[in-house]
């Protein structure tokens, strides 16, 4: 192992925390609080994934083009039951939060209930690496950073390049001034919500198909989220998500280095420090207001 | 803060209760009877979490509790007959849990005796049983770090029905050493107790065995890679691999190991068992296994057929044996003191399961022969159950290996072929 495998390395952990980071940063944004139940909407993507591809025996990828759909609905369904009605009523931000986590618990106990307490694999053969450059990475692999990073371009052209991007944008600046303009905020938000959600499960075929997916995923998930947007900045998307790039290479290197019993505790330390002396992130241009 | 004013007690009260409602609905409860005529056993395993793999066991607990009740339970001196009632909470992986579940049974179900849990939450629980003053006794729990702990010192009424890590990190040393010739290991070890404990072990015994320990990782569970741990491993080019790591956890690394096209023979614990393998299947085949396991023969095919019958399907669940073990010796004590309490267990428990008296392997035969005012010794499914000072039995080991999706038994360990090593293990830790 040299420290071009390390990089490879730290480019898939990468891979599989940039687009769940990339989504909840959008879901933050937008609806303005943390959604502790996000994690446990990728772990939701894994196995309504699991379901259709080992039960059903789909193709992996007919069952993930079937799920993405789902899981984005399964989201819009949450806010539409369970925040909005709560925003609607002017609750705050801490209610939102306790709400998310009755909301993550009652997701990690359906999942619970219907998949049981155990890890399960996707059915996807299993692979050797291949050298590529200094790198040592499977096929799939090769496919999922690709999507990773297909699926962050196609995110970064519909916020900057169409309308709908520029009413996203708008309703996260402001919510009043984007209604007097005209803009359908709970449209905004609902789509926000689908895409968001869809874009996390996404996150979590990924992590099923490099690994396994667990009921306890989400939780595990969850904070290396939280510490990639903190380190990335949480104010734009895609710089949580190079957060989530520099946290992948954290773990890994802190490994190298002979510490992996500690990669978790570099990180968070990573994070406080960031916290203190760049609290707006390590990739963000403005102060923190 | 901007985000604490907006708080209303009217939204977040009803929150909290339905947060209430949701966690309790993770419990697993049994109902209350106030017949009065019935003996209150609790059982505190996981259910949830990253050892919820473990929770099954409980079918061990349920099947002695039914084969007890079918014989009538046990019987008091003044001739009544007591059923067992099981109560049941969910100590997942984290003390919090554990204590909680604990609380639960000692002081609302007012179980008289617990089995369980496991390594990771057993030393929280144990000063909640000291406080009650009832006996614990932990199907599962291999933990070192109870070895000088419990079977009644200093008033801590802790056994266990499962042989200390000492044994099974022995027989792992000495598997390595006798079949596959190693001299050469690395360790590969979660970072947590249970697996700490083990490592502990197995160091000790590698230098008993004139096996040099190459390299020693410990990594933290529910990672989403493993790769640079594992190249580190691998580039010590060890000939056996000594690990210990959850399904979940060992499902990653497996697979990573696989794409990485490292080589290596792979030597678990108690870990690999069936659900470890449905987990890892392809990526662990030939991974190799040292549990605890009953001796093969006639009486444990008679017993895992009566088993699967009573749980309606097939396959023996991890330490299942052990905990089945538990409650009968529990029942038996109780049936030997003739008294249904904590104190009556503390009172009888080493009188039933070591010399001297007539061996015996099932309540039914132990409590025939203690109502003729026999002596007995009980010795469980799982092995022996002569408890050491400190509460503790040394248990059979067999060997496994995955293969087929399925684990192929391919040895038994007992005191015979590894005596050696877990005695110099033992003096080494004495002296220490």
């Amino acid at each position: 192992m040299n420290e071009g495998n390390v990089i490879g390395f730290g480019i898939l952990t990468a891979a599989t925390l940039m687009l769940p980071a990339l989504a909840l940063a959008l879901q933050i944004k937008v609806s303005g609080f943390f959604n502790l139940a996000f994690g446990d909407q990728v772990a939701v993507g894994a196995f309504v994934t699991l379901f259709f591809h080992n039960l059903l025996g789909m193709p992996i990828i007919i069952a993930a083009l079937i799920s993405l759909p789902l899981v984005g609905l399964l989201g819009v369904l949450i806010h539409r039951i369970v925040y909005q009605p709560l925003q609607e009523r002017k609750a705050g931000a801490l209610t939102l939060l306790v709400a998310s986590v009755g909301v993550a618990l009652i997701l990690r106990n359906l999942i619970l209930l219907f998949w049981g307490p155990n890890p399960r694999q996707l059915d996807v053969p299993l692979e050797k690496s291949i050298t590529v450059g200094p790198f040592l990475w499977t096929q799939s692999q090769m496919v999922a950073i690709g999507i990773a990073v297909a699926a962050m371009f196609l995110t970064w052209l519909v916020m900057n390049r169409s309308d709908m991007g520029r009413a996203v944008k708008a309703v996260a600046d402001n919510v009043e001034l984007a209604k007097a303009r005209g803009i359908d905020t709970q449209n905004i938000e609902r789509l926000v919500w689908f895409f968001s959600s869809a874009l996390g499960g996404l996150g979590g075929i990924l992590i099923a198909v490099m690994g396994t997916a667990s009921p306890d995923m989400g939780s595990f998930i969850l904070l290396l989220l939280f510490v990639s947007l903190i380190t990335g900045g949480i104010a734009n998307p895609y710089r949580a998500a190079m957060g989530a790039l520099v946290i992948g290479f954290t773990l890994e290197l802190t490994t190298y280095a002979g510490y992996p019993q500690y990669k978790l505790a570099v990180a968070y330390s990573l994070m406080f420090l960031i916290l203190l002396v760049r609290p707006q992130g390590l990739f963000s241009r403005s102060k923190l207001r | 803060m901007k985000i604490f004013g907006y708080c209303r007690l009217t939204w977040l009260l009803p929150m909290i209760v339905a947060l209430i409602m949701v966690a309790s609905s993770c419990g697993n409860k049994a109902g209350k009877d106030n017949s009065g005529e019935e003996v209150r056993i609790g059982i505190l395993l996981p259910q949830t979490g990253a050892w919820a793999w473990i929770g099954p066991a409980a079918n061990g607990v349920r099947f002695a509790a039914d084969q007890i009740n079918t014989e009538g339970g046990i019987q008091t001196r003044d001739g009544k007959k007591y059923k067992i009632k099981l109560y049941s909470e969910d100590s997942g992986t984290e003390s919090r849990m554990a204590i909680s579940g604990a609380r639960k049974l000692y002081s609302i179900n007012n179980v008289i005796a617990l089995i369980g849990p496991t390594s990771a939450t057993i030393r929280s629980v144990i000063p909640l049983t000291n406080e009650v003053g009832a006996v614990q006794v932990s199907p599962t729990a291999g933990t070192t770090a109870l070895d000088a702990r419990g079977g009644g010192k200093d008033d801590e009424w802790v056994f266990r029905s499962v042989s200390s890590d000492v044994t099974m990190g022995s027989g792992m040393v000495g598997y390595a050493r006798d079949v596959l010739g190693a001299q050469r290991a690395a360790c590969f070890f979660s970072d947590d107790e249970g697996a700490r404990s083990i490592y502990g072990v197995v160091k000790d015994a590698c230098s008993v065995a004139n096996i040099e320990i190459v390299s020693e990782v410990f990594f933290p569970m529910g990672q989403t890679s493993y790769r640079a741990e594992l190249g580190k491993v691998a580039g010590t080019h060890p000939d056996v691999i000594f690990f210990e790591a959850g399904p979940e956890t060992a499902g990653i690394f497996f697979k990573q190991w696989y794409e990485l096209d490292y080589e290596g023979t792979w030597v678990g614990t108690d870990f690999v068992n069936q659900t470890f393998v449905n987990a890892t299947w392809p990526a662990s085949k030939g991974v190799i296994g040292i549990n605890p396991g009953p001796l093969p023969g006639p009486r444990y095919e008679k017993w895992l057929s009566d088993y699967e019958q009573f749980k309606n399907q097939r396959g023996l669940d991890p330490f299942a044996l052990n905990a089945y073990d538990a409650l009968v010796i529990i029942a038996l004590a109780l049936e030997h003191s003739g008294e249904i309490s904590s104190d009556a267990v503390k009172e009888s428990i080493y009188e039933v399961t070591g010399p001297p008296g007539e061996e015996v392997h099932s309540f039914a035969d132990g409590a025939r022969l203690l109502r003729q005012g026999k002596d007995i010794d009980f010795s469980g499914m799982a092995g022996p159950m002569d408890f050491n000072e400190f509460g503790d039995p040394i248990t059979y080991l067999k060997v496994e290996v995955a293969e087929e999706k399925m684990l192929k038994r391919i040895g038994t360990l007992t005191e015979e072929n590894i005596g050696d090593i877990i005695n110099q293990v033992l003096a080494i830790r004495k002296a220490r």
